[in-house]
């Protein structure tokens, strides 16, 4: 039953979406667009409730527990009760201007923090990559190396080559690479939402077999 | 006779019943779509009778250190860490949960700890349910820790540095990103190799698997995520399917090289074709 039901409710729901994707069946196209996708926004919004939950359960144990760090915990719990008010109580909701405020100034500087790090980051994978162990390591580190070259201005003013050859590789090589895989990409996808809608993928149905 | 001519004799055919995108691809994305259902009709019947052959896969090195890496996690008693990407349900989302139960069922059988780290709370919900039958098949369903499955943050850099640090204080000894992965890649598998994880990285967002690939110890490529449930289980409905998709992927090839070929030649025959409605 717990595998079942799932099943059908995917499969009709599936077959509604393609129908409505190629052919023009108003009472299909209605369906899908007023109710199929306005139930997707539903579950939705009550998976972040139950997101939530989880999150606010976790804390709650590692301060009744005492566990290592567990005055972050405080923290979190604390911010997250803090914003839901503001987000539910303010005139506006999330767009009055003190609910913004700390959006912008605390939320969103905090994202570009942990995101300016991949630069960092970048470094040393490409440190560990680009060493000459093999014929295909060594390709890649030449191929690295001349893009490299190639892109900036001191490349050109050391051989007018560069550039060239930094074009050739990104323009022919890597699109045609990138196209590929994307051809690739696309019926893998394709190929493993027919599965899940004719029930032959069960991974996400309890253990898969 | 020219491309609009060519347009204007189909159209009336299909304007009825078929519906027509801003490229005016429709028809031929629906004979498409058409063939492969039809293909995966032919291999599903082919699978379900075990004396016809289906083609073999070859080895995914990628998959096969799945197991690897959980005995490495297991001789050193730390624990398993996996990242289904980014995305809510999509396609990526669901090979990764495929891959998602095979690490849990080994797990399970091994006695390893298994961490989750959620970006979207429904995905969490599925996850949960699926490792907790994984524990019940394999006869341990106390083992299964709900503590362990965490929803970390629906930001994408909020979750990325969640998971960073769940790495690094957790000691990984295997780090799995499976799904749809985006900026963060780098960080999260930075973050595995700092800790010495064994990574794996199995995703479709091309832009991103350079950077898995110089990160990662093991990195699927293209469209492998795809394939794994059908490798890891070695299911005959499952490879079947593969070979339906392979035949697709012939006929681009063809159309491709035909479409080039009859460009060099100065036609565009084909291209046309396939915008026809």
């Amino acid at each position: 039953m717990r595998r079942t039901v799932p099943l059908i409710l995917s499969f009709t729901a599936g077959i509604l979406m393609i129908l409505d994707s190629y052919f023009k069946i108003p009472i299909i196209n209605n369906f899908a667009t007023d109710y199929l996708m306005r139930s997707i926004s539903v579950s939705v919004a009550w998976a972040a409730g139950l997101g939530s939950l989880n999150l606010i359960r976790l804390h709650i144990r590692h301060i009744s527990s005492k566990r290592q760090n567990y005055q972050f915990s405080y923290v979190l719990i604390g911010v997250w009760l803090f914003m839901l008010t503001c987000g539910i109580f303010l005139q506006g909701n999330t767009a009055n201007p003190f609910y913004q405020f700390f959006y912008s100034n605390i939320q969103v500087n905090l994202s570009a923090a942990v995101y300016s790090l991949a630069s960092f980051y970048l470094a040393s994978s490409c440190y560990r990559a680009f060493r000459a162990r093999s014929v295909e390591s060594t390709v890649l580190l030449v191929s690295a190396a001349i893009v490299m070259i190639g892109s900036v201005p001191v490349g050109a003013a050391i051989w007018s080559g560069f550039p060239a050859i930094q074009g050739w590789l990104l323009k022919i090589v890597n699109d045609s690479v990138i196209r590929g895989w994307s051809i690739g990409l696309t019926l893998g996808g394709l190929s493993q939402s027919v599965r899940n809608l004719v029930g032959i993928e069960r991974g996400h149905l309890q253990a898969g077999e | 006779m020219n491309l609009a001519s060519m347009r204007a004799a189909v159209a009336p055919l299909f304007t009825s019943w078929l519906k027509s995108d801003s490229n005016q691809i429709s028809l031929a994305s629906f004979l498409l779509f058409g063939f492969f259902a039809a293909l995966v009709i032919y291999y599903y019947r082919v699978a379900t009778q075990s004396s016809r052959p289906l083609p073999k896969l070859r080895r995914i090195a990628g998959l096969d250190a799945i197991d690897e890496s959980i005995g490495r996690a297991t001789e050193m008693g730390r624990p398993v860490v996996f990242n289904p990407g980014m995305s809510s349900f999509s396609a990526p989302t669901y090979g990764a949960l495929a891959v998602l139960s095979y690490v849990a069922k080994q797990t399970a059988r091994y006695d390893v700890r298994l961490i989750g780290c959620f970006r979207y709370p429904e995905v969490l919900a599925v996850a949960q349910s699926t490792i907790q039958a994984c524990y019940v098949e394999e006869g341990k369903p106390d083992a299964f820790r709900t503590d362990d499955m965490r929803y970390l943050s629906g930001d994408q850099f909020g979750f990325a540095s969640g998971c960073v640090g769940i790495v690094q204080r957790e000691r990984a000894a295997a780090h799995h990103m499976f799904g749809s992965l985006a900026a963060e890649a780098l960080l999260l598998a930075e973050a595995g190799a700092a800790a010495g994880a064994i990574q794996i990285a199995g995703q479709t967002n091309n832009l991103q698997t350079p950077f898995l690939v110089a990160a990662c110890d093991y990195c699927l490529m293209v469209e492998e995520l795809y394939v794994a449930s059908a490798y890891l289980t070695q299911d005959r409905l499952r490879t079947g399917m593969l070979a339906a998709q392979d035949i697709i992927k012939v006929i681009l090839i063809a159309l491709i090289l035909s479409g080039t070929l009859f460009v060099t030649f100065g036609s565009t025959l084909i291209g046309d074709l396939l915008i026809l409605y």
